[in-house]
């Protein structure tokens, strides 16, 4: 698949969005306004942790263990102020919580992108190919439904912990939690851009550029992609909500994000471990910080369901 | 009809065989099993002994039939760590993941469905935007970050709740329940409802989309036109349709009630299957692992298998095609 044109495409629906009722309807509700603004608040925050955050927590010289387990809004000996407090290793939770959601974020985004791709794809061969070739990949996506997205994860995993060297592994830990996670999400959009390719495959004008000899390649890119990309859209918003709890779940189970480069979930699995002595402060900034990246992701991805869908109007 | 049936269980028979392949070759070629049973001075002698006795150094084909044909049997193996009987094992932890994931669910249905038709109902009513305020929050919040609450809330700050374990347990022969004691409900209560808040929220979210959908349409105007009863076209006729498609959501969501309890028990340190997977992922214990596999595998094709029946049995429309 060419994704300058699937960009091209994107962008000019994005373009033709601002211009509709759909960025009307986000001006119409608070709560979506709201929604929009917090999420951008935390992508730039965590985007930019570098210029932003107080300290550098995983700088190794910066870190002292006197400053151990403050509680929040703690001044240590040298009249450093730690906002939310500092966790067992002297960190500020605060510059940790920016550099972690960071990290939630390219995992989450990554995964959910990697899924589009590659369940668009499907579902577009199988509505328009059909046949034996549909059945034999719908069937694939029942064997992956057998097994929830989170154990799908936990596979790729296990594998990917018993094939690579314990020293590689950190490192290369994102782009195998952007794989496991991607592969435990495509079935969403496989399903519903072949519901939806099935109803455009009928229509007449995939049947004439058929009889004008289109080559199929175009037909499913040029005629059938745009015309589903709304339910892309919208699965793609809501299970960026799911994915990123899904990363943070492995992470807290401790197969995810390594210590070295945490992410929220990780935070909160470090946290939990001191919750029944009462530092409550390590384990929940993490987690409020979470909830509320999560809660906005699904206030839009509520609003952009709603506002796509023509038969609420 | 009965062909329909038919072809849908030759179908889950070839899921199950896949879901089957799957779980084999992941598993026999993930790590060395040899190394995680004999110790560190063995000879190439031992570990070769000990990899002819498994059955390690057989043709591929053949190992697959085998590992299918002893599971048909019942017959899963010996876990590479506790060298003790997998199918055992299974059993043994089988009630209590069982037992946990049925009163979540219970939670989750009994209060799910009708907070669904309220708030479709009432859609302006105080009560309807709390709730629907509310389950937006459950839904954003991850299984093992309101365990973690409820752990610090309830046992660490009031100390009302024990947070580890399943306490006590009344012993029935083969099944070990803690549903029968004041002491057993007492541990059971926190993981359930941890377990079974976000099947809650999902499950209102659901009803409530397809009531409002429902309602929209021309028959229940007609219903309208036809004077009959709020109550009549609430009920029968709108709720009546718009429980097909949720039907197939909460199936499969009861489903991943299985898949999440592995959070669930790891955060409550509750002795059941999940906890058992987790344990073995980090053990290599590969037939417990592929047990689990097959076992999470068996139960999804037959809730499937389960879902088409109920549309049956809900839809008349289908009956008759």
């Amino acid at each position: 698949m060419s994704e300058s044109q699937q960009q091209a495409q994107e962008m000019s629906l994005i373009a033709r969005a601002f211009d509709s009722d759909l960025w009307h309807s986000f001006k119409e509700s608070k709560v979506t306004m709201l929604a929009g603004i917090i999420t951008a608040f935390l992508l730039i925050t965590s985007f930019a942790a570098p210029l932003l955050a107080p300290y550098t927590p995983f700088d190794p010289g910066s870190i002292s263990l006197w400053a151990a387990d403050l509680p929040p809004m703690s001044v240590d000996e040298d009249g450093n102020t730690y906002l939310m407090g500092t966790d067992n290793q002297g960190r500020d939770i605060l510059s940790v919580i920016m550099y972690g959601m960071r990290t939630s974020l390219i995992v989450g985004a990554g995964a959910i992108i990697f899924a589009a791709i590659l369940g668009s794809a499907i579902g577009l061969i199988s509505a328009y190919f059909g046949g034996w070739l549909d059945s034999l990949l719908m069937r694939i996506a029942d064997v992956q439904l057998s097994f929830p997205a989170i154990l799908v994860a936990l596979l790729i995993n296990g594998v990917a912990k018993a094939t690579l060297s314990p020293n590689v592994l950190d490192g290369a830990m994102m782009y195998i939690l952007i794989f496991s996670l991607g592969m435990a999400a495509w079935v969403p959009f496989a399903r519903s851009v072949r519901a939806a390719a099935m109803v455009e495959n009928q229509k007449e004008y995939v049947l004439a550029a058929r009889i004008m000899g289109v080559p199929v390649r175009s037909i499913l890119l040029r005629h059938l992609l745009p015309n589903v990309l709304n339910p892309i859209l919208v699965i793609a918003t809501v299970n960026l909500a799911i994915s990123i709890i899904t990363e943070a779940t492995l992470s807290f189970l401790g197969v995810g994000m390594p210590q070295t480069e945490p992410s929220l979930g990780t935070l909160i699995r470090v946290g939990a471990n001191f919750l029944m002595s009462g530092e409550w402060w390590i384990t929940l900034f993490p987690g409020i910080t979470l909830v509320i990246l999560v809660l906005s992701v699904n206030l839009l991805g509520d609003w952009l369901r709603d506002a796509m869908n023509p038969r609420l109007k | 009809m009965l062909k329909f049936f038919a072809i849908r269980i030759v179908q889950g028979a070839i899921v199950m065989l896949v879901v089957a392949l799957v779980s084999f070759t992941l598993f026999r070629y993930l790590g060395d099993p040899v190394n995680s049973m004999v110790s560190e001075d063995a000879t190439i002698e031992d570990r070769e002994l000990i990899r002819e006795s498994l059955g390690l150094n057989d043709p591929v084909i053949i190992q697959y039939f085998r590992f299918i044909g002893n599971v048909v049997k019942g017959e899963l193996g010996l876990s590479f760590r506790t060298r003790s009987s997998v199918a055992n094992l299974l059993a043994q932890r089988l009630p209590a993941t069982l037992e946990l994931s049925l009163v979540s669910a219970l939670f989750a249905l009994i209060f799910g469905i009708p907070m669904g038709v309220y708030t479709a109902l009432k859609p302006r009513a105080l009560l309807s935007k709390f709730t629907l305020v509310g389950s937006l929050i459950g839904i954003s919040i991850p299984t093992f970050l309101s365990g973690l609450l409820f752990i610090y809330v309830f046992a660490v700050i009031l100390g009302w709740l024990p947070s580890q374990g399943r306490g006590g347990l009344v012993d029935l022969g083969l099944w070990k329940t803690s549903l029968l004691t004041f002491e057993g409900w007492s541990y059971i209560i926190m993981p359930a409802i941890t377990l079974g808040l976000f099947q809650l929220t999902l499950i209102m979210r659901m009803v409530r989309a397809e009531m409002l959908e429902v309602m929209r349409t021309d028959f229940i105007k007609f219903a309208r036109a036809r004077g009959l009863s709020n109550r009549m076209i609430e009920y029968r006729h709108a709720l009546k349709n718009s429980l097909v498609p949720v039907v197939t959501v909460i199936g499969l969501q009861l489903g991943s009630v299985v898949a999440f309890a592995i959070i669930t028990e790891s955060v409550f340190n509750w002795p059941g299957l999940g906890q058992m997977f987790i344990q073995a992922i980090s053990f290599v214990d590969i037939p417990v692992m592929s047990a689990y596999l097959m076992f999470v595998g068996a139960f999804f094709v037959a809730l499937n298998l389960t879902v088409d029946i109920l549309y049956f049995l809900i839809d008349p429309r289908l009956r008759e095609q």
